[in-house]
């Protein structure tokens, strides 16, 4: 019988469908109701995450319980400090570690040369080897998710390394701290992971036995709901609220979004860890300010508020010694040191170097058109007492701050598209050049339309 | 015990004896197309069972956990084990009537195109539901084993995750079992919920495969259908995962399982029905050697009818016979035949009038359709529509 499956004699199947099925589209999950959602995504997620972090937690916990129940004085405080710090890292980046401790361990000889000698020129070659040796880490000699997985934590160990160089440069710091002392910083487990990064005397009145009442708990906890709140929004909820969205631009401002609401997470977790430990300081430990990122009145504002402390370690440390070279200067050099610190990773590098770029633009424009107009549409809001005619309570200086507010989302959810990471996992890694032309796909497939607005934006200004 | 040591020895070998003379009255497999099938298969009745879910959440709830019975319809298309099985997980009865009536909708979605458009009875008046199509090892019997495996492994996963299954909870300790399926990736730590799968894998194997005995032929090629479906649902699982760390880092990851929407299953099997493989009659010879019981039930490497081919892998869907052309009425296969179906006249594949109506030509009938057509939206909420005359035409096998 000519009764044909089609494909039936000719055609060898079997070689056609070993290795397709791992191909899946993006955005099929049209289906996905609220309970699903909650049951396969939030509640695993939240509890994954949970038992990552418990570890790391109830080590900054037990830091401040020895601290102020053991009084066995501030050698052994340090030691433990060292001790627990290391238990949290372990518990959260497993073997990776080992990678950590070279540099942690060999940054006290230079914090120690730095002390040798007075003035910042020793710091300001520290600096250059440190973030040359990032760099360099970031290509070399290491499995790139094993480096994933340490970067951040050995950025925050640089830029204490750094942050401990300036101070006795300075002479803001006179002695140079023992080294148990110095370890204790490094590896305190309050910040070693997530940051932030805190000053080192911050560290020290860590141990200096202030007596402290029960009410950190509420901060604490407090930190602790945002924390996991902004989790919740950057893994799940919010690709339930883009559920079956088409358009490009509304899914780029979702996948910006959940970067920006994952960095929440850690900037709250890392405040979290800092308030079990006992560092109650809100100007340190203030991380972020999420309501002046998602509602802004600038990029100026969100560059400040993205991490303020730091953004306040930038301006310390890199900016103001390297102002006597001219604010250009300074300002180039800030940025250079800022993505050498990410690694000078394409992604981040360009994302850093388009902000820099776009913040300058906009406070030329809002600066000439404050002057203009007399009113308060500059990109830092106006003090109370300023001198311009019309203040922010006007309603046209309103919507005009507005407008300015939502050109900023908008260039936002431009720039956080490059940093979003696919979300199904890939057995190959793909090399430099392959991830260098992934990430540059991502702002084609928008048609460097934000880059293009700017620079319109900039011409108009320079007419104006 | 007072048992006499010659009684014993007597009726061990009576024992054998009966064992030779039993097996050598069954003829040989190869010769035989084997009758009753659907023994083990029974259960797809559950998911047209009345009012399915209603009977049974009565029936659950009714009885304490020393006292709980399965209704009696349930009981009555569920072989000993799977009575047995059902009633150690308690409330996967919903999840198996919500897979066996998944897998008639996915069927006759995939199938909706085709001579063979997966015909379903009421269950009562036939041994099962697909009718007796099934008694045949063809490539349609094939894809219905695989569906209804796949659909209940699909359905019990998703019942996991949910909690209505009790002895199914969440393992929250961190593991990485099941790197034998997924991509093994030790560096991550990963767990919870995400692990349901492998519960609903392991009991698809206890429920589904309960009738099914790898001695001969057609067992075999169910138990292979019956794994297939199940691992399309494994591989169709995705691990979507997000990286947390300062700056862009990936200091922590948090990974979920999405289970797939039971369409993809649904496509990927059809995938599978279309390069389906067909395999050696003598393949059942080889088998009866093999353990069985437990995971060695399945080890088994079926030999392909074309000796050109690769043998199937387990992923792919195995048969035997050919199937009936379904081009006409056919009592024997429960086959009602293409007259009277629609057809594409367009179209050069299986759907088109060609293929269908297997060259006995079609009927061409105009038809005068009310439509409604110009919808327009009025501010707001309203949706304005005409009635408008269109002039179908539509094409019937003769």
């Amino acid at each position: 019988m000519a009764m044909d499956y089609m494909t039936d004699e000719d055609v060898d199947y079997y070689g056609d469908y070993e290795d397709d099925d791992m191909l899946v589209e993006e955005g099929d999950a049209t289906y996905m109701s609220i309970t699903d959602i909650f049951k396969q995504c939030l509640e695993p997620t939240l509890t994954e995450a949970f038992g990552q972090v418990a570890w790391m937690l109830c080590a900054c916990l037990a830091l401040r319980l020895l601290n102020h129940h053991l009084n066995v004085g501030q050698r052994v405080d340090h030691i433990l400090s060292v001790c627990l710090g290391l238990v949290a890292l372990v518990s959260v980046v497993g073997g990776n570690a080992i990678f950590t401790i070279v540099p942690a361990v060999m940054g006290y000889f230079m914090v120690s040369t730095c002390a040798k000698s007075s003035g910042i020129l020793h710091s300001q070659i520290a600096t250059i080897v440190l973030v040359c040796y990032l760099v360099v880490r970031e290509y070399v000699g290491i499995l790139p998710e094993s480096w994933e997985q340490v970067r951040g934590i050995q950025m925050i160990i640089v830029m204490k390394i750094l942050s401990l160089c300036f101070d006795m440069g300075i002479g803001y710091q006179t002695t140079l701290p023992s080294f148990d002392q110095y370890l204790g910083y490094i590896f305190c487990p309050a910040n070693l992971i997530f940051g932030p990064w805190i000053p080192f005397d911050v560290y020290c009145r860590l141990f200096e036995g202030q007596t402290q009442t029960i009410w950190w708990v509420l901060p604490a906890f407090g930190a602790a709901v945002c924390s996991f709140l902004s989790l919740g929004v950057s893994s799940c909820l919010l690709y339930w609220v883009f559920l079956g969205t088409q358009s490009r631009w509304l899914l780029t401002f979702r996948d910006a979004m959940a970067v920006r609401f994952s960095h929440y997470f850690i900037s709250y977790l890392s405040e979290l860890s800092c308030l079990l430990t006992g560092i109650a300081n809100d100007s340190v430990i203030t991380v972020t300010e999420p309501w002046r990122i998602e509602m802004p009145r600038s990029l100026v504002d969100v560059v400040v508020c993205w991490n303020k402390p730091m953004h306040r370690w930038l301006r310390v440390y890199i900016f103001r010694p390297s102002i006597k070279w001219g604010t250009f200067q300074a300002v180039l050099w800030t940025f250079a040191v800022s993505s050498m610190l990410h690694g000078l990773n394409f992604g981040l590098t360009s994302v850093l170097l388009s902000l820099g770029l776009y913040t300058y633009v906009e406070h030329t424009l809002r600066e000439k058109l404050a002057t203009i107009f007399n009113a308060c549409i500059r990109s830092r809001k106006c003090p109370a007492n300023c001198s311009h005619t019309f203040k922010s309570d006007n309603f046209t200086v309103f919507m005009i701050n507005v407008i300015f507010g939502l050109l900023a989302i908008f260039n936002l959810a431009y720039l956080g598209v490059m940093i979003s990471k696919s979300h199904i996992d890939t057995d190959v890694p793909p090399t430099v050049l392959e991830s260098i032309n992934d990430d540059l796909k991502k702002w084609k497939d928008l048609n460097f339309l934000s880059h293009v607005v700017m620079l319109c934006i900039y011409l108009a200004s320079l007419v104006i | 015990m007072g048992v006499n040591p010659t009684v014993s020895v007597l009726i061990v070998i009576i024992g054998f004896a009966l064992v030779i003379i039993v097996g050598s009255m069954v003829p040989p497999s190869s010769a035989r197309i084997p009758k009753g099938r659907g023994r083990g298969s029974k259960w797809w009745g559950i998911g047209k069972i009345g009012e399915p879910n209603n009977l049974i959440v009565n029936s659950i709830r009714g009885g304490g956990i020393g006292g709980y019975s399965l209704d009696p319809p349930v009981q009555a298309v569920l072989r000993k084990k799977q009575q047995r099985v059902v009633k150690e997980n308690r409330g996967v009865v919903q999840a198996i009537a919500k897979g066996a009536s998944d897998a008639v909708v996915e069927c006759k979605h995939q199938f909706r195109n085709r001579r063979w458009n997966c015909p379903t009875k009421s269950f009562w008046n036939g041994k099962n539901i697909f009718g007796k199509i099934v008694e045949k090892g063809c490539r349609e019997t094939s894809f219905i084993y695989a569906l209804t495996s796949a659909a209940v492994t699909h359905a019990v996963v998703r019942a996991c995750s949910e909690g209505s299954i009790e002895s199914c909870t969440c393992d929250y300790r961190l593991h990485n079992k099941y790197s034998r399926s997924m991509t093994p990736d030790q560096n991550w730590k990963w767990g919870s919920c995400s692990d349901n799968i492998e519960f609903g894998y392991k009991f698809t194997r206890d429920f589904v495969d309960a009738g099914e005995k790898a001695r001969d032929m057609r067992g075999t090629m169910n138990l292979h259908n019956n794994e297939a479906g199940r691992l399309h649902v494994q591989t169709l699982m995705r691990r979507h995962c997000k990286c947390h760390g300062m700056s862009g880092s990936c200091t922590m990851k948090t990974c979920w399982m999405r289970l797939p929407h039971f369409r993809e299953v649904g496509n990927s099997l059809k995938d599978r029905f279309d390069g389906a493989s067909r395999v050696l009659m003598s393949n059942a010879g080889s088998l009866r050697d093999i353990g069985r019981g437990g995971r060695s039930r399945y080890k088994f490497q079926l030999k392909p009818y074309n000796p050109d081919h690769k043998p199937p892998s387990k992923k792919d869907l195995v048969f035997f016979e050919d199937s009936p052309n379904f081009c006409m009425r056919d009592q024997r296969y429960g086959v009602s035949g293409t007259v009277g179906r629609a057809c594409n006249v367009s179209s050069m594949g299986v759907d088109g009038c060609d293929l269908m109506c297997c060259g006995r030509g079609y009927t061409v009938t105009v038809k005068q359709v009310v439509e409604r057509c110009k919808c327009t939206f009025e501010w707001c909420c309203n949706v304005q529509c005409k009635n408008c005359t269109v002039t179908r035409t539509m094409y019937m096998c003769k």
